[in-house]
């Protein structure tokens, strides 16, 4: 019966970002809010284990003061208790502060056998927190898994390198960051989403983590956040037909 | 547009997005294009128990609020509208059972509908009687137990499908008009009746229109929803409800135009400019945003009501002229937009503009609907 | 101390981050740690000062964390390196963890500004770059882009040693698999006609196949596509996916969405065709053609043919 947590962040949607052509600063103002894309496999993934081997799932997010409204998305989604931890600390956190914070949280929830959490966030894909909280919470470390699977207290995990993959196995607890490979997220039902009204959420203060200042100070600090720009050669071959088209940008490429 | 919807509401919104996007949209021209009824998305939706969105959760409904069912209607209606009003008309019938009927019918046919073990249709109008309801000559003569029904129902939405209808038909040949008329539910199981000619449509295509046909149809006394005579007052009162849900897919498909036509005037270039320079394009864009943000206030205002038990039949009437009505305007704008593409089968905005005109009649035209709102300043 | 550090699994990888080290570098030593015992003779005369190479009792990079992080906890040096593989980000984000310090994820450029290391990276999906100031110790794996061709050798001998690196007992290696590729590594791949949601049918890849052969090129999709399980499940290009760099790119029926541009942004060359003229793909290509891929693709099929 694996005793599973999971973390996820709230971000802004970048579909909703524009960015301005003169300046390239970035427009956030109509962008909404979502649950992490990869995070939604992680809180599948964790929530398909308990389904099929008992235990529950609890939730734990670091925010500002828009990740409550995030709880009844993830508790929909099937876990049984979410945490959350809303301080301003969270709006120029790095993945260093994220970690610190996020695993002193944990420590809090109670014993667990895994802390399962997406390989990267959809903002800023960093790839980090789930190897750092591994580190800090001073258990192994299992990174791009892409199947994992539970045997009487044995967590069996398939690891995807570039060119091979490995099997492991491990006794809890262990951190595992989630590949978005391992499994599609369910669209809740009604009732479920209905049902997230009613579970447990906790929240928990930074003052309550015993973390230094240094601890929830930025190691990464951020300069400056503009528009990329594509140095592409942007030729719309206009050709009659798409024959000439083709003779046209075969023209192009031979030149290349 | 900032809404002033809970975030449960929002939520729900989001996945009935969600669901649209990932399920329907792919498969929306299809269905239009073969007439194919949509049974494969319904299933869907009662696994995500969205077939009795607004009944008790004790009966196997969803137990959520109505505004919450009209974004629902609304997010699916975007994507494909035939597959909306499929929905809403089934969702429909489960109404008149909870609200008028004993217990007994309460168990055993709203978990039936709202699990979508059955299809659900409501069977009022006939050759003789749309507007006029009243002057429906089904009839429903009591044979000891029994009544037995004899009639022809047109028209009506799932009656090929469905398995659970509830009927509207005469217990009293004396008494001309409403009066006359008493509601049933006909269980197909028990009580079979044929369904007839299926209806070839200009829009809505999926959605299943036919006829149905009773011939000594037996119906236990059972089945009687309230007493003899009330048949229209429960009609009324469905149908009351029925036209948000009708609004809300007017808004739907409104939106869907709107988003396909500000691609388009981006996409397009004449003069060696997007159409999107263009003034008079401008101000289309401009008139369609203006009124489906109008359109879907008046919707959710009325679902507001509904929620808070207050009167909302004027309001529910406001809201689905006005929506049906923009919706057809701005439907054709949109096609006008898209020039030529516009009117070639498989460009988007030519479904929506067929489907779009349905809004404009089902659930009461809009000509009923200005009677009943100048009826409430006027009395 | 002002050394710099490369890690690397493997001694071909790790001459090619010299350049980029070189950049950042001021006085100070150039340090090399790797985890295989392979290629070190050439690594040893690449012009750095001190190669170590980690030796693990279960084979698997992972194990050196410990010793890794030991050591820049006494030697602090300026900055880290790391590859960008899969290990050698979850090496460098846990020593990073260890010693208490920042991380940049596959900086797409580095910059020594008096002492600060700066990077450049890809936020939002690849719709943005952001450009930090980090603290020492610097810790940065480096995306694929700043890898050079190994340097010439030549150099005098750096001092080479072996170290032991024990990663614990708690996880288990119960198998190693290749992974079964249908296709060819498209990390490596220098032409890739990939393939979006304008292509709507599983019979329309016939086509696409062919026109691939055509020109010499692999075959792969987007995230969307990949839905569908025409291709293999590791072959498609995205942010989450594969990051390519061939020296051409065609993309049929693709929209450019920005987690897709994120993983061809290193293409030499990209081509787009798509029937709509406002997709995002045009804004990131050198060469687009508005039209019908259904025209496209024949008319590539007969050209290339005549050619």
């Amino acid at each position: 019966m694996p005793n599973i947590v999971v973390c996820y962040k709230w971000v802004i949607n970048e579909q909703d970002i524009s960015v301005k052509e003169d300046t390239l600063e970035l427009n956030c103002s109509r962008a909404k809010y979502k649950i992490s894309d990869y995070d939604r496999n992680a809180i599948e993934a964790a929530v398909r284990l308990c389904e099929k081997y008992g235990g529950s799932v609890r939730t734990v997010s670091y925010g500002d003061e828009n990740v409550k409204a995030s709880l009844k998305d993830a508790l929909s989604r099937g876990p049984a208790e979410a945490y959350w931890i809303e301080d301003p600390s969270s709006i120029t956190a790095d993945s260093y502060v994220t970690a610190n914070v996020l695993a002193a949280a944990i420590g809090k929830t109670g014993a667990y056998d895994m802390v399962v959490c997406a390989e990267g966030s959809s903002d800023t894909y960093a790839q980090q927190t789930g190897a750092r909280l591994a580190a800090l919470l001073n258990v192994p470390a299992v990174t791009y898994a892409m199947e994992l699977d539970w045997q009487d207290g044995n967590i069996i995990v398939k690891r995807k390198l570039a060119d091979i993959v490995e099997i492991l196995q491990m006794k809890g607890p262990v951190v595992i960051s989630v590949l978005p490979e391992i499994c599609e997220p369910r669209i809740p039902g009604l009732k479920q989403v209905l049902a997230a009204g009613k579970k447990p959420s906790t929240r928990l203060n930074v003052s309550e983590l015993s973390l230094s200042d240094e601890q929830l100070k930025p190691k990464n600090r951020l300069i400056k956040i503009k528009g990329a720009v594509s140095e592409r050669k942007h030729v719309l071959i206009k050709e009659e037909d798409m024959a000439k088209n083709v003779d046209k940008l075969l023209e192009y490429l031979r030149v290349e | 547009m900032n809404l002033p919807l809970t975030e449960e509401q929002q939520l729900i919104q989001r996945i009935a997005r969600e669901f649209a996007e990932k399920e329907l949209e792919p498969r929306a021209e299809e269905i239009d294009k073969a007439g194919e009824f949509p049974d494969e998305a319904m299933r869907m939706l009662a696994d995500l128990d969205l077939t009795g969105v607004p009944y008790p959760q004790e009966y196997g409904g969803g137990g959520a609020d109505k505004i919450s069912y009209v974004l629902i209607l609304e997010e699916l209606a975007r994507s494909c509208a035939a597959t909306a009003l499929t929905l809403g008309a089934h969702t429909m019938v489960a109404g008149p059972i909870l609200e008028f009927g004993t217990q007994e019918q309460i168990e055993k046919y709203a978990p039936r509908l709202c699990k979508l073990e059955d299809y659900g249709a409501f069977a009022l109008t006939e050759a003789c009687s749309g507007t006029d309801a009243g002057a429906l000559m089904c009839g429903a003569a009591r044979d000891g137990d029994d009544y037995i029904i004899n009639g022809a129902k047109m028209f009506i939405t799932n009656g090929g499908y469905c398995g659970i209808c509830v009927l509207f038909a005469r217990t009293d040949p004396d008494t001309p008009g409403s009066k006359g008329v008493s509601a049933f539910i006909v269980d197909r199981k028990e009580s079979p009746f044929e369904a007839g000619k299926h209806e070839d449509k200009m829009g809505i295509r999926g959605s299943d229109t036919t006829e149905l046909i009773f011939r000594n149809c037996r119906v236990p006394k059972g089945n009687l929803i309230g007493k003899e005579g009330q048949g229209m007052r429960i009609a009324l009162t469905t149908l009351n409800v029925g036209r948000i849900t009708i609004a809300a897919q007017a808004v739907g498909i409104a939106q869907a135009a709107l988003d396909e036509a500000v691609k388009h005037s981006k996409d397009r270039r004449q003069f060696g400019r997007p159409l999107a320079k263009n003034q008079a394009i401008q101000w289309m864009i401009a008139d369609m945003a203006r009124d489906i943000a109008a359109a879907r206030l008046l919707v959710l205002h009325a679902a507001k009501l509904y929620d808070e038990g207050r009167p909302f039949g004027v309001e529910a009437s406001m809201a689905k002229l006005f929506a049906a009505e923009m919706a057809m305007t701005h439907t054709v704008k949109a096609v006008q937009i898209h020039g030529g593409l516009g009117y070639i089968r498989g460009t988007k905005v030519e479904r929506l503009m067929r489907d779009a005109k349905f809004t404009e009649i089902l659930e009461g035209t809009s000509e009923v609907h200005r009677m009943i709102i100048s009826g409430d300043l006027l009395k | 101390m002002r050394d710099i550090w490369i890690y690397s699994e493997s001694a071909a990888v790790a001459t090619q981050m010299i350049a980029c080290a070189g950049k950042i570098s001021q006085t100070g030593k150039l340090r090399v740690f790797i985890s295989s015992e392979d290629g070190t003779h050439s690594i040893v005369r690449a012009g750095v000062d001190e190669v170590t190479v980690f030796r693990s009792a279960d084979g698997r990079a992972e194990s050196c964390v410990e010793a890794l992080s030991a050591l820049a906890q006494t030697e602090r040096p300026l900055a880290i390196l790391f590859e960008s593989s899969c290990s050698g980000k979850e090496i460098a984000a846990r020593c990073a963890a260890i010693l208490g310090t920042g991380l940049v994820t596959d900086a797409l450029d580095i910059r020594n500004n008096e002492g600060i290391i700066e990077t450049d990276r890809m936020v939002y999906g690849g719709l943005a770059i952001a450009t930090e100031a980090l603290s020492s110790p610097s810790l940065i794996t480096l995306a694929a882009s700043l890898y050079t061709p190994a340097a010439a050798l030549g150099a005098a001998d750096a001092s080479l040693r072996i170290q032991e690196a024990d990663g614990g007992s708690a996880i288990n290696i119960v198998d190693r698999l290749p992974i079964e590729r249908a296709s060819v590594d498209l990390t490596k791949a220098d032409k890739i006609v990939c393939v979006g949601r304008g292509v709507g049918k599983k019979d329309d890849l016939n086509l696409i196949y062919e026109m691939a052969a055509a020109l010499g090129a692999e075959v792969s999709c987007t995230r969307a596509i990949n839905e569908y399980q025409w291709f293999p499940p590791e072959s498609y290009i995205g942010i989450s996916g594969f990051k390519v760099r061939p020296s051409l790119y065609i993309a049929i029926g693709v929209s450019g969405q920005i987690q897709h541009l994120s993983g061809i942004r290193d293409s030499k060359t990209v081509v787009a065709v798509n029937n709509s003229e406002s997709a995002p793909i045009f804004a990131s290509a050198d060469y687009g053609i508005v039209g019908d891929l259904y025209d496209f693709v024949p008319c590539m099929i007969t050209a290339l043919r005549k050619n």
